[in-house]
């Protein structure tokens, strides 16, 4: 196959490492000094600033194109980083300014920085976790009522509320579960005998969740929301 | 003494909220009463329903809705055709259900063969078509080559799913789900329609594959 050819905001990762970076980046641009939001709405129409950035480029002839270890696959998930359009620009313009090292320390800085923001800390008391938590549980919630398969708009054969839903799963829902988990996994000595069962269940769910929607692989057995998760770090349970 | 299909149906029914009352007329036909209107329901129990098990109870009148027991039964395009042409609905239980919300349960349409049949209208790839029973249509494209196809509306279809048609109404070349939410099929349902020489697809790729 010939290398993919990425001319500066067209790029070709498959379908699931879009859906990866996309999910890792929070919606916004990993450059530090950038930040940017990568979604926008004009005139109710939805609009991607965001660009799979190759660290080294598609080809050989392309910003650090030379950089990269032999048998490197260049269009990769460890090889791209999510940017906004002019950040793509300017450091595929600038390569030497931004090299491989500086991108691939944004790319994990960002990470963690979009995970910390999502306030996973460990809590000294359940009142103070559930109030963590329980703000991203009810969110998820109003997300799946409104717009799931399941929701008065997945009735629409049309598949209109599709898009949304989609964008919806990739951007809240998959990262607030992430944060769930995080919280959950700091603050065990928190949980009864229990909720350590429903965190466990929890956690597949997750991971068959983000295989359906990141990786769009379809398991006949996956594992639907543990209804007992809803109520994790409850004041009153027996503790 | 075996129970006739319509007392069957009378039992199944007494405890639905949206029933106010239910008449057994004749061993397939009951009588239902709700809010809005009362209507007289064929009801047959079927593995496969042809013109020649309703024609009587068609022809004599009144039927507002013809409806085949078994959740697996088949009702075929003959059955399907005179119940249309005798100014009857027909369905399974499920859409006598649906049915008998409305103030003319005649009028019953299935929300997913309608959306079905409009897609195929209204396609350039789709000459012309014919459901030929509950599950298959026969699809005849505009380069004229004909394809029979199964087309459900599941989100993710299942191994199930697909044996339990195959058993109903035997082989055919597609399984087609239209349900726009989904990401595909699953490895055990593809491995068993490779051994059952059927084709796997969302509906607009089927469409345009024609």
């Amino acid at each position: 196959m010939a290398d993919p050819k990425c001319i500066n905001g067209s790029t070709t990762p498959d379908g699931p490492t879009r859906n990866r970076l996309f999910a890792d980046s929070g919606g916004f641009c990993a450059n530090p000094e950038c930040r940017l939001t990568l979604f926008d709405e004009a005139d109710g129409k939805n609009v991607t600033l965001g660009d799979c950035a190759h660290i080294v480029a598609a080809s050989e002839g392309g910003a650090r194109g030379r950089e990269g270890s032999p048998g490197i696959d260049r269009n990769s998930y460890e090889n791209l980083v999510m940017l906004c359009v002019t950040c793509h620009r300017r450091v595929d313009g600038l390569p030497e300014e931004y090299p491989v090292d500086l991108l691939l320390h944004w790319k994990a800085e960002h990470r963690e920085r979009t995970e910390a923001a999502h306030g996973a800390a460990t809590y000294d008391d359940r009142a103070t976790a559930r109030s963590a938590v329980a703000p991203l549980l009810d969110q998820n919630r109003a997300i799946h009522e409104a717009l799931s398969p399941d929701s008065p708009v997945g009735a629409d054969l049309d598949g209109s509320g599709v898009p949304a839903w989609r964008r919806k799963m990739l951007m809240t829902i998959i990262p607030n579960n992430r944060t769930l988990l995080r919280i959950g996994e700091m603050n065990g000595h928190l949980l009864t005998e229990t909720e350590r069962a429903e965190l466990a269940a929890f956690r597949e769910h997750v991971d068959d969740l983000e295989r359906l929607h990141i990786d769009g692989v379809v398991e006949p057995t996956r594992r639907q929301f543990p209804g007992g998760f809803t109520s994790i770090f409850e004041v009153g349970v027996d503790e | 003494m075996s129970r006739s299909s319509a007392e069957w149906l009378q039992d199944a029914l007494s405890e639905h909220t949206g029933v106010e009352s239910l008449a057994v007329i004749g061993p397939h036909r009951l009588r239902i009463e709700t809010k809005l209107t009362t209507v007289d329901v064929a009801v047959f129990g079927e593995a496969t329903l042809t013109d020649t098990d309703i024609r009587a109870e068609v022809e004599a009148g009144g039927v507002a809705f013809v409806v085949n027991v078994p959740k697996t039964g088949v009702a075929e395009a003959s059955a399907r055709e005179l119940a249309t042409k005798s100014g009857a609905a027909i369905g399974g239980v499920g859409d006598l259900m649906s049915a008998l919300s409305l103030a003319d349960p005649s009028a019953y349409v299935n929300r997913e063969i309608d959306y079905t049949e409009r897609r195929l209208r209204q396609s350039v790839a789709v000459q012309s078509f014919r459901l030929l029973d509950d599950y298959r249509y026969e699809i005849i494209s505009a380069a004229g080559q004909t394809v029979t196809a199964v087309i459900i509306n599941e989100y993710e279809p299942s191994v199930d799913c697909l044996r339990e048609v195959l058993d109903a109404v035997g082989p055919f070349d597609h399984f087609v789900t239209s349900n726009p939410y989904t990401y595909g099929f699953s490895t055990p349902i593809a491995r068993v329609a490779k051994e059952t020489g059927i084709g796997l697809s969302l509906l607009s790729d089927f469409l345009d594959s024609l």
